[in-house]
């Protein structure tokens, strides 16, 4: 077949010679832009159309017959969807893994990863549920078991179930190669307020577990925790003496201004209020009744202001504390078990 | 007068023995998790009849100010507890008169412009953001 490339005249409406680029084959006639569509249909019925058959046969097939085949790839974006903090996906993620998966191992893992993002998502409750059963697991290998107890106790430790995260964090410690129970141990030790014992058991932890990263940020810790003996905290007594001289006081003691000027102002005025009635009764009434009225509600006011003193004060105290304890939690958590 | 303000005082010290706390309150306990189970059900779950006529009067009165006044205007109070619950809550748990206390403390005391100071923010079940004072009624840390 050979192609020419001509041009064709003609005239216009107006009677002027117009030109245009044409292209001439022998068989069949091209025109410009034109395609031969028969051919790359019949090219395409010959070639791709098998093979792209011959492909999805091999796909399905695996997808079928193997379905682990797939299994690295999908865990390696639940790895990811972790990564990115993205829990609620990852934990999708996981459990469809973990649904039609029919290995044990991957399936344990699963379960672990699982309460790991709810830990991290903190939904304290369902990662329990998924340990719990994680722990249940026929055959179970003493690494899974361990790190399931540690998590356990993370969990139990973020419901603020102290004495619960403490025995579990205590079964572990034997079997513990990574020095995080006793290393949380040591956090529960200061959240009870024991601070020396606490820095003795990030000792305790540096020296067994030393060139680790936990070994070092225990060394570290060990020496920052003994600050808490000197976290100045309000005496309440002197709160509720204060407040009971005069009004507010107490609170304004414990920096709590606002508290404190609201008290005076109410007490003083129901006390102010409670003697004018006491002048008035006695010029022109024969009875107290009206003053006795301002007395009981004047001294609820004012047993008001003593209590929320008191409350105040230790409400400082244990926010003084929590400060520096989250302080503390924020270094210790820093690395990740 | 002597013995009319005597009086008042024997009146006072009876009615505070009597109008003791309910002995049917039931605290949750220290391992309920109440980021999970929230406060109000959890209370719903307890045991929950009151001992004392005087409790189950001002429960009443409580009751009639939620149900019938307290939706006529907004939700502006900024606790995490409403007032109407804590003064319920506190009543029970401390008896009429130390309650009241407890009330008064909370209402005419603490909820001003410096409670969002001191208090920690705390999302309820509707999704909105209150501070949380339930140290103050149950003494001891609940965040």
């Amino acid at each position: 077949m050979t192609i020419r490339f001509i041009y064709l005249e003609r005239t216009d409406s107006e009677g002027l010679l117009v030109r245009s680029l044409c292209c001439q084959s022998s068989k069949p006639t091209l025109w410009r832009g034109q395609i031969p569509r028969g051919r790359i249909r019949r090219y395409a019925q010959k070639k791709v159309i098998p093979g792209c058959l011959v492909l999805l046969v091999v796909f399905v097939f695996l997808a079928t017959a193997h379905p682990d085949v797939f299994a690295q790839s999908q865990l390696d974006y639940a790895r990811f969807l972790m990564n990115d903090q993205d829990y609620f996906r990852a934990i999708s993620a996981y459990k469809q893994i973990a649904y039609f998966s029919n290995d044990a191992e991957t399936k344990n893992f699963c379960l672990l990863q699982i309460a790991r993002a709810y830990l991290k998502s903190n939904r304290f409750k369902a990662s329990i549920r998924f340990l719990s059963r994680l722990l249940n697991q026929p055959e179970l290998d003493d690494g899974y078991s361990t790190r399931a107890q540690i998590y356990l106790g993370l969990n139990y430790y973020g419901l603020r179930t102290y004495w619960m995260a403490e025995d579990y964090f205590q079964k572990v410690v034997p079997t513990d190669t990574t020095g995080f129970a006793l290393y949380y141990l040591a956090l529960l030790e200061s959240e009870r307020g024991d601070w020396k014992a606490a820095s003795e058991t990030y000792k305790q932890v540096f020296q067994q577990f030393g060139p680790r990263q936990v070994g070092i940020l225990s060394k570290r810790l060990s020496e920052e925790i003994l600050k808490g003996e000197g976290i100045r905290s309000k005496n309440p007594y002197l709160a509720v003496g204060l407040s009971t001289i005069l009004p507010g006081s107490g609170q304004f003691y414990c920096h709590h201004y606002y508290d404190g000027i609201q008290a005076f102002l109410y007490v003083s005025a129901f006390a102010f209020a409670t003697y004018a009635a006491y002048k008035y009764d006695k010029n022109f009434k024969d009875n107290y009744l009206t003053t006795y009225v301002g007395i009981c509600v004047t001294s609820l006011f004012h047993i008001g202001n003593i209590i929320g003193a008191q409350r105040t004060t230790s409400y400082y105290n244990l926010k003084q504390k929590q400060r520096f304890l989250g302080q503390m939690r924020k270094k210790a958590f820093s690395i990740e078990y | 007068m002597r013995a009319k303000i005597l009086m008042i005082l024997c009146t006072f010290l009876l009615s505070s023995s009597i109008l003791c706390a309910d002995e049917g309150y039931v605290e949750l306990s220290s391992w309920e998790p109440e980021d999970v189970v929230p406060i109000h059900s959890a209370f719903q779950s307890r045991r929950d009849y009151v001992t004392s006529p005087y409790i189950l009067l001002a429960g009443k009165l409580i009751g009639f100010y939620k149900q019938e006044i307290s939706p006529q205007s907004i939700s502006r109070c900024p606790f995490y507890i409403s007032c109407s619950d804590y003064a319920y809550q506190s009543i029970r748990k401390y008896g009429i008169i130390l309650g009241i206390c407890f009330f008064i403390d909370r209402h005419f005391y603490r909820e001003n412009v410096g409670s969002y100071l001191h208090y920690q923010l705390r999302e309820t079940e509707a999704g909105v953001l209150k501070l949380d004072d339930s140290f103050y009624l149950f003494g001891k840390d609940r965040q």
